[in-house]
């Protein structure tokens, strides 16, 4: 079942410099609990993508067109103050930065407090409680509630925004680039956390990251970004096997792995197109070895191939 | 080889900062250990990876190699010549031979500066070349880290530059003035996937080309496998693993090594890896764990653990572990 369904949603920048396309065109479902992994470069509007289904886009972003239903909901339709029910409570997202996320005034208690006194209409010592509770699952020790932000480490910090999203038993989460602050050590705690969180309370998640092998890890399907628009989904090992788009092949090659051997990597040449003057044709052309004269007047359609795999690409 | 930068014993306490009353309560000063007694060498045109979490010491290893910041105790020898003491015109001297790339390209270039100017500083510091061969070099330095059109480039300022193109400016200065020993504090780990291999290869041209040792920090074993010659794994200012890359990936010997090795994550959904996350977190260094460092986290310690330090010991040809089970 759908819990997620985007459909040709536009995101667009109105800065002095002119209109910044950071979502151009973007169709995504996201099943019941599903992971589901948005990969990309930075700058490709994968960020924006996530904000939006929380209709968080700043100024002076704005949504131009498209559609997100959630659970059936026209998200877009709601007002503000219906929006703002959804948030936390059916809805939740992880941001990247911990440092710029918790305010550096408030305690922890303070923080996790105020968000369950916004939403629900209990006393303030059983919101208390809950706060333990939550911050147990994550594994925050109780006699630490009173302290301040800068008393953890990062990887607690990350915890506590975790502790934060799930506070109100959310449905969904966008966690975007929830560990890309982190050391590889903590990455791998965060995410085994996240994962079993996931399972314990029946979530879905979408996680944005930039990382390659984080995605291949976590998530059922994987959807990668380019220059705002979605260019390949397909489910995981699908996506392993046979990557169809040439970026899609070209960014699964840069990842280095461990290994006591010599290994050459490939990269890709150049850098993603402006987003305020997207090139006509197909977004990757001036980067991609296949390109041909279409590719450069004519942007390709979304074609299906095989099983629930989409590909953005005149090649197909 | 012979050995460029060798470290004997060098240790670094940072002081904890606290009032004339709470010194009179405690009567002590209590220091944070940052880095607590390491020897190593580097090889002349090696690569040589520190790795370890944050707090483990790693970056306070390449500010003191490059005498940023003084030692508290212990000694260092720069091609052949005992530093550890140097000062003034010796400093400077010193200074032209070792630089540093910092981990966020976004902090350590000033966003007044043109990038012409950022990468012609170092040149006029130290006075390498006459005036009217500044501006060609920085030019020519700016082709060759794949910033062209170099003169668009010289006239720009670090805020229109994507992220990958400021950490090239960022190696650009500090290769400009051909020193002998670079240290990479982190020099990829803020930059997209996508692009860290560009740069690592941009790297090991440069290295080549001017006959450069390295030392790298990261806390990313994938990063190291791909430009390492040596790696040594750091732990609460400790080494406790150190070998040939090689050696050290291929059989690595220490539970730290082998958790930190598990935990890279694998971009090949066919291959799971188990990943052997050790508990809690790394302790605070003012007062670290007594016997092995490691010992409170570590899934096999045994009893000896707790009591006594394990030393660094050879167990095979390039390859030393600190671990009394190995």
């Amino acid at each position: 079942m759908k819990l997620l369904d985007i459909k040709n949603l536009r995101v667009y920048y109105f800065s002095e410099e002119g209109v910044v396309k950071a979502v151009d065109g973007v169709s995504l479902s996201l099943n019941k609990g599903e992971t589901l992994g948005v990969v990309g470069e930075s700058g490709c509007g994968k960020s924006t993508l996530g904000l939006s289904v929380l209709r968080l886009v700043p100024y002076p972003g704005k949504m131009v067109s498209g559609k997100i239903f959630y659970n059936g909901i026209d998200l877009l339709s709601l007002s503000d103050e219906e929006v703002r029910k959804l948030r936390g409570k059916e809805i939740a997202m992880i941001f990247q930065n911990p440092d710029v996320s918790l305010n550096p005034i408030m305690n922890i208690k303070e923080h996790l407090v105020e968000a369950i006194l916004t939403h629900e209409e209990i006393d303030e010592r059983e919101a208390v409680e809950k706060t333990e509770e939550i911050l147990g699952k994550v594994g925050i020790p109780k006699n630490r509630i009173n302290d301040y932000p800068h008393q953890f480490s990062g990887g607690m910090k990350q915890r506590i925004m975790i502790a934060l999203a799930l506070l109100l038993n959310p449905k969904l989460i966008i966690a975007d680039e929830p560990t890309s602050s982190l050391d590889v050590l903590i990455q791998a705690k965060t995410l085994e956390l996240l994962r079993n969180l996931k399972e314990e309370y029946g979530l879905s998640l979408i996680l944005i990251t930039h990382d390659f092998g984080v995605v291949f890890e976590e998530s059922d399907r994987i959807a990668v970004m380019y220059a705002g628009h979605i260019i390949e989904i397909a489910k995981n090992t699908e996506l392993y096997d046979k990557p169809l788009h040439p970026y899609t092949q070209a960014l699964i090659k840069a990842v280095p792995t461990v290994t006591p051997e010599e290994q050459k990597l490939n990269y890709i040449l150049g850098m993603p197109p402006s987003l305020l003057t997207p090139p006509k044709g197909c977004r990757f052309y001036a980067r991609c070895k296949y390109a041909r004269e279409i590719c450069k007047f004519k942007e390709p359609k979304t074609a299906t191939v095989g099983r629930e795999h989409i590909v953005k690409c005149h090649l197909y | 080889m012979e050995d460029i930068i060798t470290t004997i014993n060098v240790k670094k306490y940072f002081p904890i900062k606290m009032n004339f009353l709470q010194y009179l309560i405690t009567r002590k000063r209590e220091y944070i250990k940052a880095v607590d007694g390491i020897s190593f060498s580097l090889r002349k045109g090696e690569t040589f990876t520190l790795v370890g979490e944050s707090g483990s010491g790693k970056s306070t290893i390449g500010k003191l190699l490059i005498k940023s910041l003084e030692l508290t105790d212990g000694k260092m020898i720069f091609e052949g010549k005992d530093i550890t003491r140097v000062k003034g015109n010796e400093l400077k001297a010193l200074r032209r031979k070792m630089q540093i790339v910092f981990q966020d390209p976004y902090s350590s270039l000033n966003p007044t500066m043109k990038i012409g100017d950022t990468i012609e500083r170092p040149l006029k510091i130290h006075k390498i070349c006459q005036k009217r061969k500044i501006k060609e070099k920085a030019l020519e330095m700016l082709e060759n880290i794949g910033l062209s059109p170099a003169e668009d480039f010289y006239e720009k300022y670090p805020w229109q530059l994507s992220g990958g193109q400021r950490q090239r400016v960022a190696i650009a200065r500090a290769i400009i003035i051909c020193p002998e020993f670079v240290v990479l504090d982190e020099p990829v780990s803020m930059i997209d996937v996508s692009l860290r291999t560009l740069i690592l290869d941009l790297l090991i041209k440069l290295k080549q080309q001017y006959d450069l040792t390295y030392l790298f920090i990261t806390h990313d074993l994938a990063i190291a496998s791909y430009i390492s010659n040596t790696i040594a794994t750091m732990y609460l200012g400790k080494i406790i693993e150190l070998g040939s890359k090689k050696e050290v990936l291929a059989s690595p010997k220490h539970p730290y090594t082998k958790a930190l090795l598990s935990a890279v994550p694998i971009p090949n959904p066919k291959m799971k890896r188990k990943k052997i996350i050790p508990k809690g977190e790394i302790p605070n260094p003012i007062n670290p764990p007594t016997g092995c460092r490691f010992h409170p986290r570590c899934n096999y310690a045994e009893e000896i653990c707790g009591k006594k330090e394990p030393e660094l010991v050879e167990v095979s040809k390039d390859h030393k572990v600190a671990c009394h089970l190995c």
